[in-house]
């Protein structure tokens, strides 16, 4: 039985490399995976923590019963929903100025 | 209170039919682009003040039979609903229609339906476009709804909204020919001027809702605040310690902030410089706005809140002393004066300090009795005065009119009644107005210095009738300077044009029936059955001191006083003007530094140009100019030192929006830590 | 009625625009092909008209969801779906949102067909994301569960972001869309897992559940309301999580800048309302500071940074920043009173904002923006209708007395006084006095400056209509803050209270 701390532990390490590669990669694409990335590491979490919730019976409150594990699912729609109209962006971007860099897009500033 | 008639009645509609006349035309005009014809602009402009004046009378006839001294009472609704502290504030769209309000109706919808009706005639003369025409009755017509809603408002509020809207039209309406740069500077001005004005009706205005919420009763309602007066009386003001420490009682300081307000409006001193060269709007707008109504609303508000100046003796002291330096200080320079509707504004200036002279000796009937009078006799002499300036094609310099008299005729008759009213030829309404001012300023022994605001009063008195028998003598009479083709073709105009002056003529005549001193009432010879009913009449309403008690040979004396000033005065314009025009110019030369001095008003105006506006000007030319492009917007900016901030934001912070998602991505980063320590460390988890 | 007591007949608004969306893109597939073998003036026509009847549509749907809001408001429906695992509740304070949300909603509807129809992107699909981002927005609004609230939230973004890329042959509207879906997605990410969090500390997602089992000793509970508050301070654009909004809000077509700028910010504040009333009344202790500063740095930065702005739409943007900071002042404050005050600010920041935008939609000519200040020379000779009004918006931003917007001011800093906040007080009014300057810039331009030589354009009547319609509520509630509403017995700052008066 692997620990839930381990889990949580797994979940914040892989929201922070979304996170940093969020933050430094200049590639839109691998942004746009990056903050993938960060919705897994969120489903990840649910996931565990439903887990540990329906194992205890010393928490606060009875939990109801699958609501991370249906979380989960609901994120993997609105992440999946999310990529589909930001690749639309990104496709017109590209069209208009042949570059998926993202410095390039700072027209609109000050 | 029992007494009073509420609700179901006419009196919105009194402000409202002008109102939507406004409106209408301003829809037209502003947004449909749409102009009526003259002859349909004039029928609802005329159309909806005739409605107010017909609902006026009803209401009034319906208010003479409530018993007692009821009025009628309208709430609307709600205004504004505040909780202040544990008690509850309410200002209600509220109108009251009393004695006092009831008059000043009249007048307005009166007086205001015959300027209505000889302004059709006179724009027509003048071939402005229909836009124009369509925009002046707007202008007119919104006029006349603010005015009504300042006197029949049932609260402080309100009145200031029909205070603020009547300023508003009259700015409008002197700017209106607002291509000429210098009509649209002296609608500049009055804004300007009546802004200090109104700094004082709000400073007093918030005194007094501060010292009534103190209590636990705010309320901006009349009733409510006369009321609540014992409260006001017994508190007092401490000054600071750098204007020299004490108390100051609080209704003299609320009575001297409404004053102050009330000297923007009715054109005194020292506030006085906007009403001469407000006459650079069209004549009719001077007749209604200039000298019947929205000039005399700074007298009504202190009619309106005469309960409070009651206990004010210091504020009162200060109000009769202004309005008495006021009179005699216009009458002057009106006796100088060449431009003819500079005349008529000093005049008014002059008349309007007899009004505050009796307002501040107690005499407030008195006060608004000459507000009716003047009305009559002051709307005359403009109107007349516009037919002259009409058929000269827009002369007003009285040394380039004269020998016109027998070219008009009928002008000339009704421009005689009205100066006679305004000199005081006896019996007529002018003379029994002034007569109860004078009696009342000298019987004042409260007020300090009683004698010398009788003696500023009478001598005033003298240069009216000078001034005024000037005015008709040098306008109408004497050697023409009109150039005789010009002579030739003046034509008296219409019908429409005149009989508004016989009207008004005939008021300035039987005026007098209304204020009938009680001396003269009880002559065999008049057989008036009620002597002075209009005292009796606003006595419902306003506040009434002690009879003074003067016995019937000092005031028959006082009254002989009056006259033979009158007669001197009279005197003295037919000799220099008429008989001996030389003996004029020969005393004007000999007495060169007084005329001058005279004749440039005292250079008042030079002064606030000398001391406030040259120097703000000169400041912002030098200091501001290198900062700007455009003087106004950078203006507004360093006033409020918000250039430096513009300079530090362009400077540094516009930086942090750079355009580049990833910073965005950072900063937030940044913030959300912020906010996950600050949680974690504070929550002590 | 269903087995639970919940009258589904209190859907009514989400579902009039959920069926509206549906309705708008299943027609505009099927009445476009035909326009095939047109010839090009007949297809610009019949694409005009079918864009036309699906911006009716649109607007109908709006209407109902308005009318049905209202109907909730006056009986006073109070009803939960599942009180056992709580997921969305219609009570006074979702119905009162929902109508503001979907007038905001119907006057953008009303701004957009004309502007769209002068760009060339008079798509039906504008029409349908448009209706989608509101469903999600009353979602988000009735939702009393995180899954929900995060379900709404999303369905209201993800339309949003392609909303602002609409006008896809230019490169500042793909560049807005991009900022906007990169930030939005960040911001939403951190939401989650904020949400995940809570989710591992106390085992509930139900607003209820939630107020029971929260505690503020957790680490991992308290990272996760970090995170929470985070996700919310981004949509309601609080500094420093709003950078992203000048960016977008200049770059979007600026009927969608209008929609975002009102409705989006309009939902953000119900839902973190409901979410502190509910969820979290005992932590406000805890999350006062945290308000505090960010009211503090919004007012503070969005006005300084509005002052150097040369574009209208852009310096729009930074006072809806500066607002969104007064409105904190009611999350401060913390009565019932300021509650109220709020949700007055907000009503009469719908009417202010859309006529203002309203405004610089009306003139921008046939498809060239007038966005810049100096395009606003001169307008008072040319267009003065419109130059009224856009001083009266300008004005009633500003809190120029006798206008709505004074007293939307008025009754906050006024409450927030009486909840002694007098340091923050001070700084929202030197705020609003700065906000003079740079609103009354446009006025000054408009009156002050010579017209540039062009031929005058006309207005749409439906866009004059909006800018009525705006102008008029804005002086309305100006002189009669309380008006009665209609129908209702109180006054409407009366309902605004009663209604947060939980």
């Amino acid at each position: 039985m692997i620990p839930y701390d381990h889990v949580l532990g797994l979940s914040v390490l892989l929201f922070t490399i979304g996170v940093i590669g969020a933050l430094t990669r200049r590639n839109l694409i691998v942004i746009l995976m990056c903050l993938e990335l960060m919705l897994n590491a969120v489903n990840l979490a649910f996931v565990g923590f439903n887990r540990m919730w329906a194992g205890s019976v010393s928490g606060p409150e009875t939990p109801v019963a699958l609501d991370g594990q249906v979380f989960a699912l609901m994120v993997i729609t609105v992440a999946a929903s999310e990529v589909a109209v930001g690749l639309a962006i990104l496709i017109s971007l590209v069209r208009n100025r042949d570059s998926i860099n993202v410095e390039d897009a700072s027209l609109l500033r000050w | 209170m029992s007494n009073d008639l509420m609700g179901d009645t006419w009196i919105p509609w009194i402000p409202f039919l002008p109102f939507a006349s406004a409106l209408l035309h301003a829809v037209l005009i502003g947004m449909l682009r749409r102009s009526l014809s003259p002859r349909m602009v004039s029928g609802i402009s005329c159309g909806a003040v005739a409605g107010s004046l017909l609902l006026t009378c009803v209401s009034f006839a319906e208010m003479i039979s409530l018993p007692g001294d009821g009025a009628i009472q309208e709430r609307l609704f709600s205004w504004i609903g505040l909780g202040v502290g544990s008690a509850h504030f309410d200002a209600d769209i509220a109108f009251r229609f009393d004695a006092l309000s009831a008059v000043m109706c009249l007048v307005i919808t009166g007086v205001g339906l015959l300027i209505h009706i000889y302004s059709v005639g006179y724009l027509q003369q003048d071939q402005r476009d229909d836009r124009g025409f369509q925009r002046f009755f707007c202008y007119m017509n919104l006029f006349i709804a603010a005015m009504l809603v300042l006197v029949l408002a049932d609260n402080l509020l309100l009145m200031f909204l029909g205070w603020e809207g009547v300023g508003l039209c009259s700015y409008l309406l002197i700017g209106f020919w607002y291509g000429d740069r210098e009509k649209a500077q002296a609608g500049t001005k009055a804004f300007i001027v009546n802004r200090i004005g109104d700094l004082g009706f709000l400073v007093g205005t918030l005194l007094l809702f501060w010292s009534l919420s103190e209590s636990g009763t705010p309320t901006m309602s009349f009733r409510g605040i006369e009321g609540a007066l014992p409260v006001i009386v017994a508190s007092t003001l401490s000054l600071p310690a750098w204007l020299g420490g004490g108390e100051f009682a609080l209704a003299n300081a609320i009575g001297l902030c409404f004053f102050l307000g009330a000297c923007g409006k009715s054109a005194q001193l020292p506030l006085f410089v906007w009403l001469p060269d407000a006459m650079a709007g069209p004549t009719p707008v001077s007749a209604l706005i200039h000298a019947a109504t929205m000039v005399t609303a700074g007298v009504y508000m202190i009619a309106r809140l005469s309960f409070l100046y009651a206990v004010a003796p210091e504020a009162s002291t200060v109000i009769a002393w202004t309005g008495a330096v006021s009179a005699l200080f216009a009458a002057t320079i009106a006796c100088v004066q060449s431009d003819i509707k500079k005349v008529l504004a000093y005049s008014t200036i002059s008349q309007l300090g007899y009004m505050f002279l009796a307002a501040g000796v107690g005499a407030y009937t008195a006060a608004m009795y000459h507000v009716v009078t003047h009305a009559f006799f002051k709307a005359l002499l403009f109107l007349c005065a516009g037919v002259v300036i009409m058929v000269l094609k827009h002369e007003q310099d009285m040394r380039r009119m004269g020998g016109i008299g027998s070219r008009l005729p009928w002008t000339r008759r009704w421009m005689w009644i009205g100066v006679g009213t305004i000199a005081g030829v006896p019996l007529t309404a002018g003379f029994f107005s002034k007569d109860q001012i004078l009696v009342a300023s000298y019987a004042a022994h409260e007020v300090p210095g009683h004698i010398h605001l009788y003696w500023m009063a009478l001598t005033t008195v003298a240069l009216t009738a000078f001034y005024s028998v000037r005015l008709i003598y040098v306008s109408l009479y004497g050697t023409s300077q009109v150039p005789a083709e010009v002579r030739r073709e003046i034509h008296e105009p219409g019908g429409l044009v005149l009989w508004p002056l016989g009207i008004l003529a005939v008021l300035c005549i039987l005026g007098s029936l209304l204020g009938v001193p009680q001396l003269w009432g009880d002559l065999e010879l008049l057989r008036v059955e009620e002597s002075n009913s209009i005292h009796h009449f606003l006595a419902r309403v306003v506040a009434v001191g002690e009879p003074h008690e003067l016995d019937a040979s000092t005031e028959w004396g006082l009254t002989g006083r009056a006259i033979a000033m009158f007669a001197l005065g009279s005197t003295m314009g037919v000799i220099l003007h008429l008989l001996r025009p030389a003996w004029a110019d020969w005393l004007a030369g000999k007495l060169s530094f007084a005329h001058r001095l005279v004749k440039n008003a005292y250079y008042v105006d030079a002064l606030y140009r000398g001391l406030i506006v040259r120097p703000l000007l000169a400041a912002s030319d030098r200091l501001l100019f290198r900062w700007i492009d455009v003087r106004l917007i950078d203006g507004l900016a360093v006033m409020g030192s918000a250039n430096l901030l513009r300079g530090l934001t362009d400077g540094l912070l516009k930086y942090t929006q750079v355009g580049l998602a990833q910073v965005y991505f950072l900063v937030m980063l940044l913030g959300s830590l912020a906010i996950l320590v600050y949680l974690l460390f504070e929550s002590g988890a | 009625m269903d087995a639970h007591g919940f009258n589904w007949h209190v859907l009514m608004p989400v579902a009039a625009v959920a069926v509206g969306s549906l309705a708008v893109l299943v027609l505009e597939v099927l009445l476009s092909r035909r326009t095939g073998e047109l010839t090009p003036p007949a297809r610009a026509a019949s694409e005009r008209r079918l864009a036309l009847l699906l911006a009716f549509i649109a607007s109908f749907s709006l209407l109902i969801a308005l009318v049905a809001s209202y109907v909730l408001l006056l009986a006073g429906v109070d009803t939960a779906f599942d009180p056992q695992n709580a997921m969305l509740r219609i009570d006074g304070l979702s119905g009162m949102a929902i109508g503001i949300v979907s007038m905001g909603a119907l006057l953008s509807v009303w701004l957009s067909s004309t502007y769209l129809m002068a760009l060339h992107i008079n798509h039906g699909e504008y029409y349908a994301l448009l209706l989608l981002a509101v469903t999600g927005m009353f979602i988000a609004l009735c939702a009393e569960n995180l899954m929900l609230l995060f379900m709404g939230v999303e369905l209201m973004s993800i339309p949003a972001y392609a909303l602002a890329a609409f006008d896809r042959s230019k490169l500042r509207s793909n560049e807005a869309g991009l900022k906007y879906f990169l930030l939005g997605s960040f911001a939403s990410a951190i939401f989650l897992y904020g949400i995940a969090l809570l989710y591992g500390a106390t085992g509930r997602l139900d607003y209820a559940g939630l107020q029971r089992t929260i505690d503020p000793s957790s680490t991992l509970a308290m990272a996760g309301l970090a995170l929470l508050l985070v996700g919310f301070a981004f949509k309601l654009a609080l500094v420093p999580f709003h950078q992203y909004v000048p960016d977008v809000y200049e770059g979007a077509p600026t009927p969608v800048t209008a929609f975002i700028s009102v409705c989006v910010k309009t939902t953000a504040v119900f839902v973190l309302l409901r979410l502190l009333l509910q969820a979290l009344p005992d932590l406000a202790g805890l999350l006062r500071p945290i308000f505090w500063l960010l009211a503090v740095a919004s007012i503070v930065v969005g006005n300084l940074m509005a002052i150097v702005q040369r574009n209208v739409k852009r310096m729009l943007a930074y006072s809806s920043i500066a607002h969104a900071g007064y409105l904190m002042l009611a999350l401060v404050s913390e009565t019932p009173e300021a509650y109220g005050a709020m949700i007055f600010y907000l009503l009469a920041y719908v009417f202010m904002n859309l006529g203002a935008f309203g405004v610089v939609i009306a003139l921008a000519a046939r498809g060239r923006d007038c966005e810049r200040i100096e395009d606003f020379a001169g307008i008072a000779s040319r267009r003065p209708g419109l130059a009224a009004v856009m001083t009266l918006f300008m004005l009633a931003l500003a809190g120029m007395p006798g206008t709505v917007g004074f007293w939307a001011k008025f009754h906050l800093f006024e409450s927030a006084l009486e909840a002694d906040e007098v340091a923050l007080v001070i700084v929202a009014i030197l705020g609003s006095v700065v906000s003079f300057y740079y609103y009354l810039r446009v006025p000054v331009e408009m009156y002050m400056r010579d017209a540039s030589e062009e031929e005058p354009t006309h207005a749409s009547t439906n866009e004059l209509a909006v800018l009525l319609a705006c102008a008029g509520v804005v002086l309305y509630l100006g002189f009669f803050p309380n008006a009665r509403l209609p129908g209702h017995a109180a006054g409407l700052l009366d309902v605004l209270r009663a209604t947060v008066g939980m």
